[in-house]
């Protein structure tokens, strides 16, 4: 029993021969007796990151994820031998492969030994990002196709002419439009196309040349409605902070979007475009013309009340049809302290950040500027406070600092918004219980001195200075100012300059601590970011806010201007930090100095290669994705491998190791206050834990807590599930020729039935009876 | 005229289908077939059956185009209604 990280072979038997490779991975646990079983995974050369975990019902908690699933090869016709790629541990699991039938027809219809008809007529565009449905509590957003798929005869707008001919004039509606990122990001063009009602499908294409200046998908004001401005009288309700956001993401689509990443297959689009369809002189060309089929059903419709009413609503073959979106958040304290001790008014400093973005589109959320930059300064920086811990616990006025990762807070704060709520229940981190001896002590909202925020934090050239937004917090002012003139400058770097805000009419940004804020009013709350009343981001929570967006390069000597700019910042908010607890010598603030290559380092990580040294070390073994992990937070049944990854690394920043082995590495159930964990052949011991990101509008089954629901105050997200996402392209012939078609085939057919009903009858005049006798 | 009557008899157990059948069955013989005895009551039986499978017939009709139209808007009644609820749509 067990399974470790790594790749492993796994065997199945099979009498039947296919040619190609129809395997489901199955990981089944023995429960006292009983097997439950999660079913993973698909077959040949594709990779999946799909996650499972079990819930809080076993007394043990693992995960694993499969990474991929390759090499699937016949061994003399008798068996298949599949390699899967895990990260994660479980003690008390199996992993099982079986030959799916139901996966061989669908493969079937894949394959490319083109003996099929089906390969003769459709090309697959492969690598195709879909865009899908996600309510709330009164709303549809995104995209959805017809269960059969839209059909749509291809056309490229790239002009204003063209846009007309789709909406108005082009006789062959309905169409599916190709389109690149330059007239996608005009909301205009997407609404009067969407209006026309003459389109199927929108095929946004990837363009290597085209450079944008400003691309968001996001509302010009994030999460309104939620936080501390909820009153639209209020001016401060919907402030522009996202000037350049146009929306997108937030509108209902009737006909499905793809996103065409490959350059290959932008060409063959194109390409089929220009030699059938494109109209010669203003004048339509004739059939046939090059059509698509867009497949992203989305099971879920209306609002996420009536999705989840109508998942329990009794019926013959119970399904799931949405899930609340949700996560884990990730958090921690610098000394593991025993509820023997509790906390006094405004003693512990809380320093935050928030881990996910979002976009429009499927797997690709790169968040570079929206989520990694502020993720990476917070790393650093309880870097720099953990190597000076121990000092600190001599400390009067502070008594711990606690660290926290939020995940879902670019859906009205999902994540915050439950640690808010689970520390006003008296519940963080843990809820008291008597069958446990030592417990962590509560941290209620009335302990907490200073909540620090990164958010947004990529800057670049001399000029521009990080803004402190802050709500009663002048103190932390002063000192982060005073901190950022005195640190020495790393070598070539500007100073980094901190400014207040001083547009107090504006209030604070969309950030977490509007959620810590809006239950305690007088709680000293403070954003560090890079921009002062509008974003500085021009492609927030979008799918080019990427590496080069903000300008950064790994590793290149002369351009290390982001990284040293976080590093010197993460080192002045340490620095800060470490004043503020009123130590009697200087020395330990000296001690603290920005590393720029560590940051650039972790940049590397989160925005560029999954597989990047640091992860490794942290998952113990080198078999990871080469493309960064997405940022977006999905939903809460499933495990986010960026959550485990960044728990483990703090993990490593604020644990002890200890000499323990593999077998003793385990949690102790009656001393809360600490975790064993098991990271690069190493056991630490460790504060950093974490708990359910789920909107405190769902209980923790995902079903809806009504006082909460109605209470207006908490996210009410919940994402479709979907079951398939294709794209195909083919020649279709006039409406004219299908009929025909159709009415040939029906005429032979009929024709058949007569002939052999009259071959019947006259049988014995066409076929003599042979004689007796004659061999 | 023993099946006609037991078939009327029990079609009031809300079962309009056997009424229908009913009344096609017996049809010959209540009103094309030369008079014989018993042909008054199986004219009375089929009439009968007829009007109530008619009945039956607009009153499910009416039912029927009511809830496929307003199901969506029903909200919550509807959802319990329904069988088999479509997906992906109100």
């Amino acid at each position: 029993m067990g399974i470790k990280g790594g790749k492993e072979d796994v065997t199945v038997r099979q009498t039947t021969y296919y040619n190609y490779c129809p395997v489901t991975v199955i990981v089944a646990t023995e429960v006292r007796g009983c097997y439950s079983s999660v079913i993973i995974g698909l077959g040949l050369g594709r990779r999946f990151v799909i996650s499972w975990s079990y819930s809080s019902h076993f007394s043990f908690v693992e995960w694993v994820i499969l990474l991929s699933v390759e090499d699937c090869y016949w061994v003399e016709n008798r068996s298949v031998t599949i390699r899967v790629t895990w990260i994660g541990e479980s003690q008390h699991s199996e992993i099982f492969a079986l030959m799916d039938p139901y996966q061989a027809v669908q493969m079937n219809e894949r394959t490319t030994h083109g003996d099929r008809t089906n390969t003769k007529i459709y090309e697959p565009v492969t690598g195709a990002l879909a865009c899908f449905r996600r309510m709330n509590k009164t709303h549809q957003i995104g995209c959805s196709s017809k269960l059969t798929g839209n059909v749509g005869v291809l056309h490229l707008v790239d002009s204003d002419d063209a846009l007309n001919w789709v909406s108005r004039d082009g006789p062959h509606s309905p169409y599916i439009v190709l389109v690149y990122a330059d007239r996608f990001v005009n909301r205009t063009t997407m609404i009067q196309l969407r209006d026309s009602g003459r389109v199927s499908g929108v095929l946004l294409l990837n363009s290597k040349t085209l450079k944008l200046d400003a691309f968001s998908e996001e509302n010009t004001c994030p999460n309104r409605g939620y936080g501390l401005y909820t009153d639209p009288k209020d001016p401060r309700y919907c402030e522009p902070w996202n000037s350049k956001g146009n929306g997108l993401l937030y509108e209902e689509w009737d006909f499905p979007i793809f996103y065409v990443t490959d350059p290959t297959q932008v060409e063959s689009l194109t390409g089929c475009f220009s030699h059938f369809n494109e109209p010669v002189n203003g004048t339509a060309r004739d059939w046939p013309l090059c059509a698509a089929q867009l497949q992203s059903h989305m099971l879920a419709a209306v609002d996420s009340e009536t999705c989840i009413r109508r998942e329990n609503v009794f019926s013959l073959q119970p399904s799931r049809i949405c899930d609340p979106m949700g996560g884990r958040n990730v958090w921690g304290s610098l000394f593991a302290r025993s509820q023997q001790q509790p906390y006094s008014n405004n003693s512990v400093i809380v320093i935050g950040a928030r881990l996910d973005s979002s976009s429009m589109f499927d797997q690709l959320t790169p968040g570079a500027d929206s989520a990694v930059t502020a993720l990476v300064a917070f790393l650093e920086t309880i870097r720099h406070l953990t190597s000076v811990k121990n000092d600190l616990l001599a400390s009067k006025t502070i008594e711990n600092v606690y660290f926290m990762l939020f995940s879902g807070e670019a859906f009205d704060y999902i994540g915050s918004s439950r640690i808010v709520f689970d520390m006003k229940s008296n519940r963080f981190p843990f809820s008291i219980s008597d069958s446990t001896t030592s417990q962590p002590a509560i941290l209620k909202l009335e302990n907490i001195k200073y909540f620090i925020e990164f958010n947004q934090v990529a800057l670049k050239g001399k000029i521009p200075p990080y803004y402190v937004h802050s709500l009663n917090a002048d103190g932390f002012f002063t000192e982060i100012q005073n901190q950022g003139q005195k640190i020495d400058r790393p070598l070539k770097f500007e100073q980094v300059k901190i400014e207040k805000d001083n547009k107090n009419s504006q209030g604070l940004p969309p950030s977490s601590v509007h959620s810590f804020v809006t239950h305690r009013d007088d709680l000293p709350g403070v954003v560090i970011t890079n921009h002062n009343s509008s974003y500085r981001n021009m492609f927030h929570n979008s799918i080019y806010d990427s590496a080069s967006a903000i300008n950064y390069e790994y590793s290149e000597a002369h351009n290390l201007d982001v990284q040293g700019k976080i590093a010197t910042l993460s080192a002045t908010v340490a620095r800060t930090i470490v004043s503020l607890a009123n130590l009697p010598s200087e020395e330990i603030i000296n001690s603290i100095v920005p590393d720029v290559d560590y940051v650039d380092e972790l940049l590397h990580c989160y925005l560029e290669a999954g597989n990047c040294l640091t992860f490794q070390h942290m998952i113990g073994h080198d078999q990871l994705p080469s493309d960064p992990f997405p940022t977006y937070v999905g939903v809460y049944n499933n495990l986010n491998p960026l959550a485990i990854l960044t728990q483990n690394l703090l993990s490593t920043y604020q644990g002890v190791k200890v000499s323990k082995d593999l077998k003793e590495c385990k949690r102790n159930y009656d001393n809360q206050t600490v975790e064993y964990v098991w990271i690069n052949e190493t056991c630490y011991e460790t504060t950093v834990n974490w708990s359910l990101a789920l909107s405190p509008a769902f209980e923790t089954d995902g079903r809806i807590s009504w006082s909460e629901w109605n209470s207006g105050m908490y996210s009410t997200w919940t994402e479709s599930v979907w079951q398939k996402f294709t794209v195909r392209i083919f020649l279709k012939p006039s409406r004219t020729h299908e009929i025909l078609t159709i009415v040939f085939g029906a005429l032979v057919c009929l024709l058949s039935f007569i002939v052999i009903g009259w071959v019947s009858k006259k049988s014995d005049v066409i076929f003599p009876s042979r004689p007796d006798g004659i061999c | 005229m023993y099946l006609c009557r037991w078939y009327y008899l029990a079609g009031f157990l809300f079962l309009p289908f056997l009424w229908a059948i009913n009344s096609f069955w017996f049809y010959h013989e209540a009103f094309k077939k030369p008079p014989f005895q018993e042909q008054k009551d199986i004219k009375t039986y089929v009439i009968r059956s007829a009007i109530g499978a008619s009945i039956w017939f607009i009153g499910l009709l009416a039912w029927i185009i009511t809830f496929q139209i307003n199901r969506s808007s029903w909200g919550e009644l509807g959802d319990q209604l329904s069988f088999v609820i479509p997906t992906g749509r109100a």
